[in-house]
């Protein structure tokens, strides 16, 4: 049998045979197919994952609560709070980040004006909205803390704007809950 | 690769698994560049073989099916030459080339004697090119993707034996042709 000079010779010079390079702008259009099916997301810091994690768990947790009884209820008009700009983006340089949190503490805020209307009807159950949305702004606000000492600012500020959306998602389902139950017990009223 | 590499490939690909988009980078610049030669290599064409690339991040990166009882780069590897070999197969290259490549064509081109040819890498990588699909992908496999006969009969859906014969011919055909000169620099 011949002996194998040929593999012997690629073996020791394998690195050299590799020298075409792919184009640069397929990792671009890897990202956007990727992203585009949801698989990417900004997730670096480990501190968000925990913050992701905790707020799967809150999901979890108002899910279990929304086949609770609950009476009919007699909710007012919304009571806007607006937050004030310099408080909430105080030490954020960056225009642009600053708007977007900005945005965020507003949404937050209304939605949970409307939330706490609902406080006398469902004393509970807003205790209960209100523990996870606290647990969640906990870690807002070391995020926050963290940014006055850390360099790498522009992960922390990300990581700060997904844990307001996180909040703002989370308060969105617990309002949706809390219709749904009202939904349900006019429902149950009609029936008697 | 050593154990911190894998450990430190496995968690970059556990973090990709929650969908963190700069471990999805740091694989791809780890192993990009050596999946599009591979791939190259069988398909023998710049926009087939970035093509393949596309599609088999796409579909590692799915990661469903990564159970971490191979390496990454060798799961990502079987995808890269499983994508390359579909490449062929629709452009009906590779069947007709196992079928019909005989012995003839090899005594053909008369004595090849091994020891006494001069190997450089540019005038193996110019002849690679000119060998007929199934030759250049068998050759590939087997000496530059590190598969052994088994694998490779597995991946091409044909026997060892064939594979063994396939290689042998292949092998000769390229000598012949780097015998033949004019791939050199």
């Amino acid at each position: 049998m011949m002996s194998d000079k040929l593999k012997q010779f690629i073996d020791e010079n394998r690195k050299s045979f590799d020298t075409a390079e792919p184009d640069p702008r397929l990792f671009k259009k890897l990202q956007l197919g990727l992203s585009g099916s949801g698989r990417i997301k900004r997730m670096s810091s480990p501190l968000l994952k925990w913050v992701a994690a905790a707020a799967m768990l809150i999901l979890v947790a108002g899910i279990a609560y929304f086949t609770w009884p609950g009476k009919n209820d007699t909710a007012g008009d919304i009571a806007k709070e607006i937050p004030d700009f310099n408080n909430e983006t105080n030490g954020i340089s960056d225009p642009v980040y600053a708007k977007q949190i900005y945005h965020f503490k507003n949404l937050i805020g209304l939605k949970q004006s409307e939330l706490k209307q609902l406080e006398k009807v469902y004393p509970q159950l807003y205790r209960q909205f209100a523990g996870d949305i606290n647990q969640l702004d906990s870690s807002y606000q070391s995020l926050k803390i963290t940014l006055a000492e850390n360099p790498n600012r522009e992960m922390l500020l990300e990581a700060m704007i997904q844990n307001l959306q996180l909040q703002s998602d989370l308060l969105n389902r617990q309002l949706l809950i809390i219709k749904e139950i009202k939904q349900k017990s006019k429902n149950h009223e009609k029936n008697i | 690769m050593d154990l911190t590499a894998t450990v430190y490939y496995d968690e970059l690909v556990a973090k990709c698994k929650q969908g963190d988009s700069y471990s999805f980078e740091m694989l791809y610049r780890q192993y990009a560049k050596a999946m599009f030669n591979t791939s190259l290599r069988i398909v023998n064409n710049t926009s087939d073989a970035e093509d393949v690339l596309q599609e088999s991040f796409l579909a590692a990166f799915r990661l469903d099916h990564f159970d971490y009882s191979s390496t990454f780069g060798a799961w990502l590897k079987r995808i890269v030459v499983n994508k390359s070999i579909d490449v062929l197969r629709k452009r009906r290259l590779i069947t007709i080339d196992i079928e019909e490549s005989g012995a003839q064509e090899i005594r053909d081109q008369g004595v090849i004697d091994e020891e006494n040819i001069e190997l450089k890498i540019t005038a193996i990588k110019k002849a690679i090119i000119l060998l007929p699909s199934g030759y250049r992908t068998v050759l590939s496999l087997y000496l530059f993707e590190g598969y052994d006969y088994d694998e490779i009969g597995e991946i091409m859906k044909i026997s060892p034996s064939t594979v063994r014969s396939q290689y042998h011919r292949a092998k000769l055909k390229l000598l012949g042709l780097i015998q033949k000169g004019g791939y050199d620099e």
